[in-house]
């Protein structure tokens, strides 16, 4: 293992933890006193270092060390350099050697760790089913016993869905030092090997790029905000992957590439989180079916709204059911100057469109979004609220129906008002 | 001589914000070497799927940063499909829209 540069391990370690113990906001207040001083922690330790691992501690970590990096507080500009360094440690930018990610954190602190186990009895909970609330009850349940947790996670189900394991990598990451996954059926275990699944939540190990493994599901990977260029391709590769193994045409290629698209670019623009998201996806040929789940750890979707400059939306979001609601509202955003507010939109009217199934989930509550039509009749789109236990981020999960329609161009003529102005074909 | 921009020259796909900010770059670029009475055609031919978020990061950014009249007597948009065009038309409507303010 390397060495952070300019100091042992273990005097990091003991320079993390002296902090780490006043909290956050006092925490950073005696580094900024002791490095603004030009009287760096320790002469042994590199402050980059130390500022990276407080960073990755909690979001609330980063979050004040970026108020500290603004220029309003009169920092010296060292300090500003140095915390930038720090977060871009953290997001593996430039220095992948000593990329101290938050399980790597937790797994080299010397605190004591308390021991759990999660059975999942019921692939249902994994699904986009209701049960699924009951498995973020558990998970939440979990998350209140002392952390970092050594866990263990048995599978006693005949199959899984990748919503619930998109989501348990995610909490596994924020929440465990350690995981060991015991699979009863044969078929579980192979799933687990095949989807990478076991590789990124037992090993610790980040997979970057999707891959497809010749059964119709497409690996968990990883979509870190550092790695933009490969996060930005997650999208498109994952369709393209799908499309080489199962019947998909172009008319269905593009909107789910901008669908998924929609999806990742969200985690970047709002999840607010150095802990990196989680995709997944599996196709079912026979029932024509294509799952895709995308879960971060980030501030969730109350809190993007609560943050947003703009009053007016501010005032709308007063509960979390509304700010998911407002979430998916044609040209509502958080960020009113930046964004256009159409993404998760046009993502919820294909999907009510195509008759399938979008569920957003975010701190304590799940809504989920699908479209009807039997065979006499279109029933139009319906939804349904139902609250769960407090969830650290959000989870979108997609169900396609692949032998049925996306109609994109009358999803995006849904963005239009009928007055609005051709600015194609002006002489 | 016109400056024609094709977009779709180096990518079909056009789906992130940041494939957005690099293309309007591009544009900016361009239409700062316009001379006057020229006009910068954006050729949206072959362009395979575009997503709100590339639109408005692109174009919508692009016309709000030339204002609403600059860029209605220097921009034209030709070659896109009928999805495209629904896309940028909204796009540009929101960015231009009544009580935005023209750029100083």
């Amino acid at each position: 293992m390397t060495s952070p540069p300019g100091g042992s391990e273990s005097e990091v370690r003991r320079q993390v933890a002296e902090y780490a113990e006043l909290g956050p906001r006092r925490g950073v207040a005696r580094l900024v006193r002791d490095l603004g001083s030009n009287r760096p922690p320790d002469a042994s330790g590199h402050p980059s270092i130390i500022l990276a691992a407080l960073a990755t501690i909690s979001d609330a970590w980063a979050t004040e060390l970026r108020k500290r990096s603004c220029g309003t507080h009169k920092c010296p500009k060292c300090l500003q350099r140095l915390i930038e360094r720090a977060l871009a440690e953290v997001r593996g930018a430039n220095t992948p050697g000593a990329k101290l990610s938050q399980r790597n954190i937790y797994r080299r602190a010397r605190q004591p760790k308390s021991e759990g186990q999660l059975v999942i009895a019921n692939a249902d909970e994994l699904g986009l089913f209701e049960e699924h609330s009951d498995f973020i009850r558990r998970l939440h349940e979990l998350s209140q016993q002392r952390l970092p947790m050594e866990l263990e996670v048995r599978f006693t189900c005949e199959h899984v869905y990748v919503h619930g394991l998109a989501l348990l990598a995610a909490w596994c990451e924020r929440n465990a030092a350690r995981v060991s996954l015991v699979a009863e059926h044969d078929r579980v275990a192979q799933y687990l090997e095949a989807t990478g699944f076991r590789d990124v939540v037992e090993k610790c190990q980040t997979i970057r790029e999707p891959r497809y493994d010749g059964e119709h599901h497409v690996a968990l990977t990883c979509v870190e905000r550092s790695a933009r260029d490969a996060a930005d391709a997650v999208a498109k590769r994952i369709v393209e992957l799908f499309a080489g193994h199962i019947d998909l045409d172009q008319e269905a290629r593009d909107p789910l590439k901008i669908s998924f698209a929609e999806l990742v670019e969200n985690v970047y623009r709002h999840a607010e989180s150095n802990s990196p998201a989680y995709v997944m996806a599996q196709a079912y040929p026979a029932t024509q079916k294509l799952h895709v789940a995308i879960v971060d750890t980030g501030i969730g979707v109350y809190n993007s709204f609560r943050n947003s400059e703009d009053a007016a939306i501010r005032a709308r979001a007063r509960t979390e059911l509304q700010a998911i609601r407002m979430a998916v509202e044609k040209r509502v955003t958080s960020k009113t100057e930046l964004h256009s507010g159409y993404g998760l939109f046009v993502v919820r009217r294909l999907v009510e469109e195509n008759c399938g199934t979008m569920l957003v989930m975010s701190g304590r509550t799940t809504l989920k979004f699908w479209g009807h039509r039997d065979w006499r009749e279109r029933i139009g789109p319906q939804d349904r609220a139902e609250p769960n236990r407090a969830w650290k981020g959000t989870e979108v999960s997609l169900m396609f129906q692949l032998d049925r329609p996306l109609p994109l161009l009358q999803v995006y003529g849904e963005l239009s008002r009928p007055e609005e102005e051709d600015f194609f074909g002006r002489p | 001589m016109p400056q024609v921009f094709r977009v779709a020259e180096r990518e079909a796909d056009l789906l992130t914000r940041g494939q957005g900010e690099l293309v309007r770059a591009q544009l900016v670029e361009l239409h700062e070497t316009l001379a006057p009475g020229e006009r910068l055609t954006i050729d949206f031919a072959g362009v395979s799927a575009m997503t709100p978020s590339f639109a408005d990061e692109c174009f919508g950014k692009l016309a709000e940063r030339l204002g609403a009249n600059v860029f209605r007597s220097s921009v034209r948009l030709v070659g896109a499909d009928e999805v495209v065009r629904v896309l940028v038309n909204s796009v540009l409507a929101r960015r231009l829209g009544a009580g935005r303010k023209e750029p100083a």
